[in-house]
C-alpha cells in the first residue's frame, strides 16, 4: 500500500523544561486534519512521567484528527520506560526516521523494532 | 497425484517438486525437510502396482511398501508443522512478516492494518501495524490491539481491552479490560506462551465462545456437555442485571440508611 502523505519529524525535547515549549511548537501541525507525526527520540537518553504524558497527549491529538504518531531512534533506557509504563504497545516504534517515514506510505515488518516481538518468537522455537 | 496428510503447512514449487520426481523415476516421492517426513506424497498413479501400494504410507526410512528405497524432495521453501499452538501462533508471525506465502485478507487501511468485510470498529479503537482483523468482528470503545496480533472472524473485543503479541481464533469473545498479551485464545481456551501453560476459563465474562460458534453445536450435545446449565443467557448478562439490581436497591434504601 503506498500513499502520498506528508509527515512532520521533531525531534523530541530531552528534558522536562522543554516540554512545554516543543507542545507549542507541535500545535499547529497537531491541528491539521491528519497530521502525520515521527518523534525522533535520538538524543534522549531519558523519559520522565511528563514525557509520557505528554506522548500520550500528543497521540491522542493526533488520532483524533484521523492521523499517527510513531517513534524512532528509542535508546534502550527510553524503550525500559516505554515498556514499564506499557506505553510502548501504543507506538510503532522503528530504529530511524527512514523507517518511520516510509512505514507511513508502505508496510514493512522487519523495519519494526522488534525487541518483544524477536523475544516472543524466539520464545516460541523452544 | 499430490497426495497430503491433513496436518502440516508447506510451500513448494510443484513444477519443482515433479521435475525431481520424474527424474528420480520413483513412483512415490515423499517430501521431507531437515527434521523428517512431511506427509505430503507425489504419486505416479500409472506407476503405482496395487491399490495396497499406494494407500501403504512410505516409512520413515524412505522406504516403500515394496521395500524399496525412496528418494525425499527436500525443496520446501516454507514448512511449518502446525502441531500445536506455538506452531500456529508461529505461523501468523511468519504471515505478518513475509516469512511464508500467506498474506491477510481484507483491506490494508492503513500500512500494516488489515480490515476484514463487516468489521465494527470503534473509532476510539487504536489498532497499532502489523494486525488483521477477520470478516464480521467486533472492536468495541477504547480496544487496543497491537503488534502481530489477528483477531479471526466473528470474534468481539470488549471495551478497553488489550490483545498484544496474540492471536484470536474464530468465534471468541474477549469481555471487557482485560490484558492479553503473547497469548492464543481460542473460546474459552487460552494458551499462554510466556508461561507455557493452557488454561480453560469458565468465566463468561472473561473469555467465552461466541453463542454463533454454539449455534452450530447439535443441541443433543450441547445438552451432554452442558448438563447444569438451565437457562441460555450469558454470564455477562446475568452480572450486568445483579449489577443493575444492586444500584436499585440502594437507591430504594437510600432513605432508610
Amino acid at each position: 500500500m503506498t500513499t502520498g502523505k506528508s509527515v512532520i519529524v521533531k525531534q523530541f525535547p530531552c528534558g522536562f523544561n522543554d516540554y512545554e515549549r516543543f507542545l507549542h511548537e507541535l500545535e499547529p501541525y497537531l491541528e491539521h486534519d491528519r497530521p502525520f507525526l515521527v518523534f525522533d527520540f535520538g538524543e534522549v537518553t531519558y523519559i520522565d512521567s511528563a514525557g509520557v504524558d505528554l506522548l500520550l497527549s500528543c497521540m491522542e491529538a493526533a488520532i483524533k484528527n484521523n492521523g499517527d504518531l510513531k517513534l524512532a531512534s528509542v535508546s534502550s533506557s527510553v524503550q525500559v520506560m516505554l515498556e514499564m509504563t506499557r506505553v510502548d504497545r501504543l507506538f510503532e516504534i522503528f530504529d530511524n526516521c527512514t523507517d518511520a517515514i516510509e512505514s507511513f506510505h508502505s508496510f514493512s515488518a522487519r523495519a519494526i523494532r522488534q525487541i518483544e516481538s524477536l523475544a516472543a518468537y524466539k520464545q516460541l522455537k523452544h | 497425484m499430490l497426495l497430503a496428510q491433513l496436518g502440516a503447512y508447506v510451500e513448494f514449487t510443484i513444477a519443482d517438486a515433479l521435475q525431481f520426481h520424474n527424474n528420480s523415476g520413483q513412483s512415490i516421492t515423499p517430501l521431507h525437510d531437515a527434521n523428517g517426513a512431511l506427509a505430503y506424497w507425489i504419486v505416479d498413479s500409472a506407476r503405482v502396482g496395487s491399490t495396497a501400494e499406494l494407500l501403504s504410507t512410505p516409512r520413515p526410512e524412505h522406504e516403500s511398501a515394496a521395500g524399496t528405497c525412496l528418494v525425499p524432495y527436500l525443496g520446501a521453501r516454507y514448512v511449518n508443522r502446525l502441531t500445536d499452538a506455538q506452531d500456529l501462533r508461529r505461523l501468523v508471525l511468519d504471515a505478518f512478516m513475509g516469512r511464508c506465502a500467506i498474506k491477510p485478507q481484507g483491506s490494508e487501511v492503513r500500512p500494516g492494518i488489515w480490515i476484514d468485510k463487516g468489521v465494527h470498529l470503534h473509532k476510539t479503537a487504536r489498532l497499532v501495524a502489523p494486525v488483521y482483523v477477520g470478516h464480521h468482528s467486533t472492536i468495541e470503545r477504547s480496544v487496543l490491539l497491537t503488534r502481530f496480533s489477528n483477531l479471526e472472524r466473528h470474534c468481539r473485543v470488549g471495551e478497553g481491552s488489550v490483545v498484544s503479541h496474540t492471536s484470536v481464533l474464530p468465534h471468541t469473545l474477549i469481555g471487557k479490560g482485560l490484558d492479553i498479551s503473547s497469548a492464543m485464545v481460542n473460546g474459552s481456551n487460552l494458551v499462554d506462551f510466556r508461561r507455557n501453560l493452557t488454561l480453560d476459563i469458565c468465566d463468561r465474562t472473561l473469555i467465552a465462545q461466541s453463542a454463533f460458534r454454539a449455534w452450530r453445536v447439535p443441541t443433543h450435545r450441547r445438552r451432554q456437555e452442558e448438563p447444569d446449565r438451565k437457562h441460555p443467557q450469558t454470564d455477562v448478562e446475568y452480572s450486568q442485571y445483579l449489577a443493575r439490581a444492586a444500584g436499585r436497591l440502594l437507591e430504594a434504601f437510600k432513605g432508610e440508611a
